[in-house]
């Protein structure tokens, strides 16, 4: 798996030399930890919101006119939460044509729920439980497409 | 009385009435044409009587003129002659008949009378101009025969209408029977049939009268209820079958919830499990974050735990083990039971019960189950504090028969209230507002569950940003087969 360092090169010369940064967004705090410690360790800068509202707050507060999230370089987000759902910042985010990939987590994927995430541009979907490792490397992937 | 014997008496009657009025008015005509032939006879022979004893009496002698009338009186016995002597030139006063013309007697012309009662007899009295003798010829003729005469023709009349009126009562009578009495009796018992549901036979009546009308509406209405009747069968067939997709739609989807419920609550703790376990496998964390990495596991463990005792409480086969208790006893013993919680955030939990008698059959520790649910349920839409008021009421009247009287537990939050959304599916398992690992959803579906199977109900009065009532209600006597119904 490639370190935070070496995907600067691979995101191009636009990167800055700032670590990647990734957003988690995950309402049961000991998975939260999980998923930050587990970023954390692969070099990545993490930020955590602990519900939808909080995910709303950060991304706002990161966004430009442009669309772009300064500052912000993937979303990792639980799909139910109190307040807004992973789904429903998705659709927010598509809908001011922010750029900015995400992972989505879910606890029960129905086939309409991944077709909805597909529809606005989710990358991966995760259904619980799944490897950590698994989602290490969608990150990863992500990050360097 | 049936329409049949009513028509045929009232026919013999109406013929009865008019045969014995044309009977008495021929007698009568006939009485009366007896008289004026007896008058005549009377008046022809006193003229021709009159002129020989008046010839006689000049002639020969008085004597000679009443031999004369001897001799008529043995040749001709139907009419007895009589000389009467005139008083004053008037006919004496003591005649036997009554009524007469005296007037026109005094005129010169004979004048006639019937007498009734016993001895009943017709007289006419015929002036005699003898001069100085001054008399009349009365002539009288016994009524008898008239009288026996209209005896017969009265009786015979009788008979004959008595004949009559039976013989038109007995043709009346079957023929009523015939064309009333048996298609009246074939369209009642048609009617009845069509009353009992037997719809598909037709009556076969071919009769161009009334009769004949009746059973063709009745046969049309019969076809015409028969095919609503399959009509209103396959619509009801058809809603039954909707029905039962529908039902099975909502057991689909009930299960689907449940489902996701389960796989969002156990999916969480599980991915949590798996993931810190793998590092400790793989060695990737030892010593002291190892120690910390396997209580998480333990804890993630417990949570699965919970949630599992939680579903079996959901899903739970036991029923209720009903005793009289006192539901304030329970209610309070559940608030001091979460005062450290209420006390960590910061709410008071203020008690009221009564007034009245608060004892009812229940399951107390399932009712506990309720009133902590509640409660908490309450304590966690207050994260900034406040008043959680409960209040215990007994409504309607405990003694009465059929059981009315209930229990009333009402648990008040002034926290952030719902809106209608949420509080339609407020009692739906592993429905939650709340972050993950504060509820599973699963509390008020559990309460809900329990009160309704005590054969109560549920009340949610609920105002985003003001707060929300759950009220449970209790009957005090348990009915059997209600908490299945319900």
């Amino acid at each position: 798996m490639p370190s935070s360092s070496e995907l600067f090169t691979l995101r191009g010369t636009t990167m800055t030399s700032r670590p990647l940064r990734v957003l988690v967004a995950e309402d049961d705090a000991e998975m939260r930890a999980l998923l930050v410690e587990a970023l954390r360790g692969d070099g990545f800068e993490v930020l955590e919101a602990r519900h939808g509202s909080e995910l709303m707050q950060l991304l706002a507060a990161r966004l430009d006119e442009g669309g772009e999230l300064r500052m912000l370089d993937l979303l990792v987000s639980d799909v139910r939460m109190p307040g807004w759902s992973g789904l429903d910042v998705l659709q927010a985010l598509r809908e001011v044509h922010a750029r900015i990939p995400v992972i989505l987590i879910t606890a029960f994927g129905d086939a309409e729920l991944h077709a909805r995430a597909r529809e606005y541009g989710a990358c991966v979907m995760f259904d619980k439980p799944f490897d950590v490792d698994d989602l290490r490397t969608a990150v990863v992937n992500a990050l360097s497409g | 009385m049936k329409i049949v014997p009513k028509l045929t008496l009232a026919m013999t009657v109406g013929a009865f009435v008019v045969m014995a009025g044309h009977t008495i008015v021929r007698v009568d005509r006939e009485v009366e044409l007896f008289e004026t032939h007896m008058q005549q006879d009377q008046l022809l022979l006193g003229r021709a009587m009159a002129a020989g004893f008046a010839d006689a009496w000049r002639r020969a002698s008085p004597a000679e003129a009443l031999r004369l009338l001897e001799r008529a009186n043995s040749a001709e016995r139907r009419i007895h002659l009589r000389w009467v002597p005139l008083i004053g030139g008037a006919l004496p006063a003591d005649l036997p008949a009554h009524g007469l013309d005296r007037a026109r007697f005094r005129a010169g012309h004979p004048v006639s009378a019937a007498v009734q009662g016993a001895g009943r007899a017709y007289y006419t009295y015929v002036p005699v101009a003898i001069a100085g003798y001054p008399g009349a010829l009365e002539l009288s003729q016994s009524l008898e025969p008239e009288r026996r005469y209209v005896s017969t023709t009265i009786a015979q009349s009788v008979m004959v209408t008595i004949a009559l009126a039976g013989s038109f009562l007995v043709v009346a009578f079957l023929l009523g029977d015939r064309l009333i009495g048996q298609p009246i009796r074939r369209l009642v018992e048609h009617a009845r049939r069509i009353g009992a549901g037997e719809l598909g036979r037709a009556l076969a009546m071919d009769r161009a009268d009334e009769m004949g009308e009746l059973a063709r509406g009745m046969n049309a209405m019969s076809h015409d209820l028969s095919r609503a009747r399959e009509r209103v069968l396959a619509e009801t067939e058809t809603r039954i079958d909707a029905l039962a997709q529908l039902r099975h739609a909502d057991r689909l989807n009930t299960v689907g919830k449940l489902a996701s419920g389960i796989a969002h609550e156990l999916g969480t703790p599980l991915n949590v499990v798996t993931a810190r376990a793998k590092l400790i496998e793989t060695a990737q964390v030892e010593g002291p974050a190892a120690r910390e990495n396997a209580a998480i596991i333990r804890r993630q463990a417990e949570r699965v735990a919970a949630i599992i005792r939680q579903l079996l409480d959901f899903a739970r086969s036991r029923g209720a083990h009903l005793a009289r208790c006192d539901l304030g006893e329970i209610t309070r013993e559940a608030a001091a039971l979460l005062e450290p919680l209420a006390k960590q955030s910061q709410v008071e939990i203020v008690v009221e019960t009564g007034p009245g008698e608060l004892s009812a059959e229940l399951d107390a520790d399932q009712l506990h189950q309720v009133l902590i649910n509640l409660m908490t349920n309450g304590l966690q839409a207050m994260p900034t504090g406040g008043r959680l008021e409960v209040r215990v009421r007994a409504e309607g009247e405990p003694g009465s028969a059929d059981g009315a009287g209930r229990l009333a537990v009402s648990v008040t939050d002034h926290g952030t209230g719902m809106d209608a959304e949420t509080a339609s599916h407020a009692f739906e398992p592993f429905f939650t507002t709340k972050p993950v690992g504060e509820g599973t959803g699963l509390g008020l579906s559990v309460a809900y569950g329990i009160v309704r199977e005590h054969g109560g109900s549920f009340e949610l009065e609920t105002s985003p940003g003001l707060g929300t009532t759950f009220t449970a209600y209790l009957p005090r006597r348990h009915q059997e087969g209600r908490s299945r119904d319900a």
